[in-house]
């Protein structure tokens, strides 16, 4: 990679990443949660866990989170430098809101007057609305390629 | 106070809030997609252009600037030279101008290409 395509590449990220903030940490959250789930076993025999537990094995959660979360960074980094692939983040983020759902059912059924029946509400509205945000890119990105093409076909 | 443990929702429960949340989120999505526009002007409007920015003024003088450039450089060729680093650094303040206006880049077309190649340039 020559000096001047890096050049790009970093002026791309410094330009995109203050859009896509939330979707990188939520990306960084949700891959080092699917970590945790695959180090610390026996985490769903705690009763918080039990709404998940009774949906899905731990290990299938792990590997839900940490599919979901790498392959969320992949498309932002991706998407941040190389090439628009906001239709990925957008299935990325309405994934990962699918997780923070079930985490939020958990939080509410098993945390009713504790911390966490506040943060993963909170999340998924944050990822539902960056599904959102990307999916409308997705749409202007698909309208900018039709023009293209039509250019290219002219 | 010891966090509170509620009797669980059943299963069928849980699954009809996650079919709705994700039925949700679908037509959010549809909804989004089908709404959005490209906010891109085309080339050379300066209406759309000075509609968009936050200060549409001075930028469209700046673009007026520049296309009065543009003209001379094509109508004389004894300026060339100096004309030519007049538009570079004309468009470099306009791409400066709007460096922390995403809406304002994105109507003119400025892109991350067009800033490092000024960067080269100067």
């Amino acid at each position: 990679m020559g000096a001047d395509q890096g050049t790009v590449i970093l002026a791309r990220f410094r330009e995109t990443y203050p859009l896509r903030r939330s979707e990188w940490l939520l990306a960084i959250a949700m891959l080092g949660m699917g970590v945790t789930y695959v180090v610390n076993q026996g985490l769903f025999d705690r009763p918080y866990f039990s709404t998940m537990a009774r949906a899905a094995p731990q290990w299938a959660w792990a590997f839900a989170f940490v599919g979901v979360g790498a392959a969320r960074l992949v498309a932002l980094i991706r998407n941040g430098g190389w090439r628009h692939s906001p239709h990925l983040r957008a299935i990325g983020a309405a994934l990962a809101a699918m997780g923070w759902f079930q985490l939020a059912l958990a939080a509410v059924q098993n945390d009713f007057i504790g911390q966490t029946v506040w943060l993963w509400p909170l999340f998924f509205i944050a990822d539902a609305q960056a599904a959102f945000t990307a999916i409308s890119e997705a749409k202007v990105n698909d309208q900018r390629n039709e023009a293209a093409r039509a250019g290219r076909a002219a | 106070m010891q966090a509170e443990q509620l009797s669980q929702l059943p299963v069928w429960a849980q699954i009809t809030l996650t079919v709705a949340a994700a039925i949700g989120i679908v037509i959010g999505m549809v909804r989004k997609y089908a709404k959005a526009e490209d906010a891109k002007a085309p080339a050379g409007d300066h209406m759309v252009l000075s509609a968009t920015l936050a200060d549409g003024h001075a930028l469209r003088n700046l673009v007026d600037e520049i296309g009065d450039l543009r003209t001379a450089m094509r109508d004389g060729a004894d300026q060339r030279h100096r004309d030519t680093i007049a538009l570079l650094e004309a468009t470099d303040r306009l791409c400066r101008a709007t460096i922390d206006n995403t809406e304002a880049k994105r109507a003119i077309g400025i892109t991350p290409e067009m800033i490092a190649l000024l960067d080269r340039l100067k």
